[in-house]
């Protein structure tokens, strides 16, 4: 199948941003350090994006997702910027 | 310009100034995992630049899934660069 | 329990602010500041074989923390061993300072000593090693 490659790309960039999500998280738990929570939060949407890509892709291909995609993508974006602008210490 | 094009161009610009702080931090530590995400990073807003001005419908059609892929497997390697000397 | 100090104009510092960004910037470990407080509480020459024993620390910890309180501007070595020696009447008012809120508050003093090591990108860098030693 052609769109087989893209799905195991697609899966292969879901399990990396849920394992950077989880690393930063337990990271967060252990340190308090709050650029580390907005940084998992980051990659939580990430992950959920990709889901959301791979789920449009091979499960639900009748659907577009594009806009939920997009909406993930964005809040990930955002929840990182937010964390750099206000948790980054300056010396 | 409808609403999506306008969230779309922010999402990449978005991706753009994450770039730029990953290379502040890079610049600061000279830790080569935050270079890694800065073009990670990169690669994922010219992808989506490239997504929305290109006007292709689907992502997997063409081959823009492949910067996707850079852009992943580049955070990858990095973490598993940045263990193997933690290691040694 | 500590005083507040009004700056130049007029306004009320909070005690915390300053006296903590004093402790992260002195203190890299709280080891340091245990031995500093140490070498505080007899003011003599201390040799490094006594550090260790008292405190109870490896050499190598021993070592690391002499050396970041010597660029501290907190003791200094004299012969084989070292002597609390604050670099300016400053730095010794802070000092007493710091003795006082560690004997009040030391998880205050503990976090700041922490989280000014582990600033930002460096925890960020670090959540990403995979075995925690």
């Amino acid at each position: 199948m052609a769109a087989l490659f893209p799905a195991i790309v697609y899966i292969l960039c879901f399990l990396t941003s849920a394992a950077c999500a989880w690393l930063l998280g337990r990271s967060y738990s252990g340190n308090g350090t709050r650029l580390l929570l907005w940084s998992s939060i980051c990659f939580v949407f990430l992950a959920a994006n990709n889901l959301a890509l791979i789920l449009d892709l091979v499960v639900f291909p009748s659907l577009d997702l594009r806009t939920i995609r997009l909406l993930l993508a964005l809040a990930a974006v955002i929840s990182l910027i937010w964390g750099f602008v206000w948790e980054m210490e300056e010396d | 310009m409808t609403l999506y094009d306008f969230l779309s161009g922010a999402l990449a610009f978005g991706f753009g100034v994450c770039a730029l702080f990953f290379l502040r931090f890079w610049r600061r530590t000279r830790e080569e995992l935050f270079l890694a995400f800065a073009l990670a990073f990169l690669l994922l807003g010219v992808g989506q630049t490239v997504l929305d001005l290109a006007n292709i419908p689907t992502e997997e059609r063409g081959s823009l899934y492949l910067l996707r892929l850079f852009a992943f497997l580049l955070i990858l390697v990095a973490i598993y660069r940045k263990n193997r000397q933690a290691r040694g | 329990m500590y005083a507040c100090s009004a700056d130049s104009s007029g306004l009320v510092t909070s005690p915390d602010d300053d006296l903590l960004r004093f402790i992260g910037s002195s203190f890299r470990s709280v080891w340091s500041l245990e031995l500093l407080l140490l070498i505080r509480s007899e003011p003599r020459n201390w040799s490094r074989s006594e550090l260790i024993s008292t405190l109870r620390a490896s050499e190598l910890v021993v070592n690391k923390a002499v050396d970041e309180l010597l660029a501290a501007g907190l003791l200094s070595i004299e012969g084989d061993g070292v002597r609390y020696l604050p670099a300016s009447d400053d730095i010794a008012r802070h000092v007493e300072a710091v003795e006082k809120l560690y004997s009040a508050r030391p998880d205050a003093v503990r976090r700041a000593i922490v989280s000014s090591t582990a600033s930002g990108a460096t925890a960020f860098a670090d959540a990403f090693r995979l075995r925690k030693d």
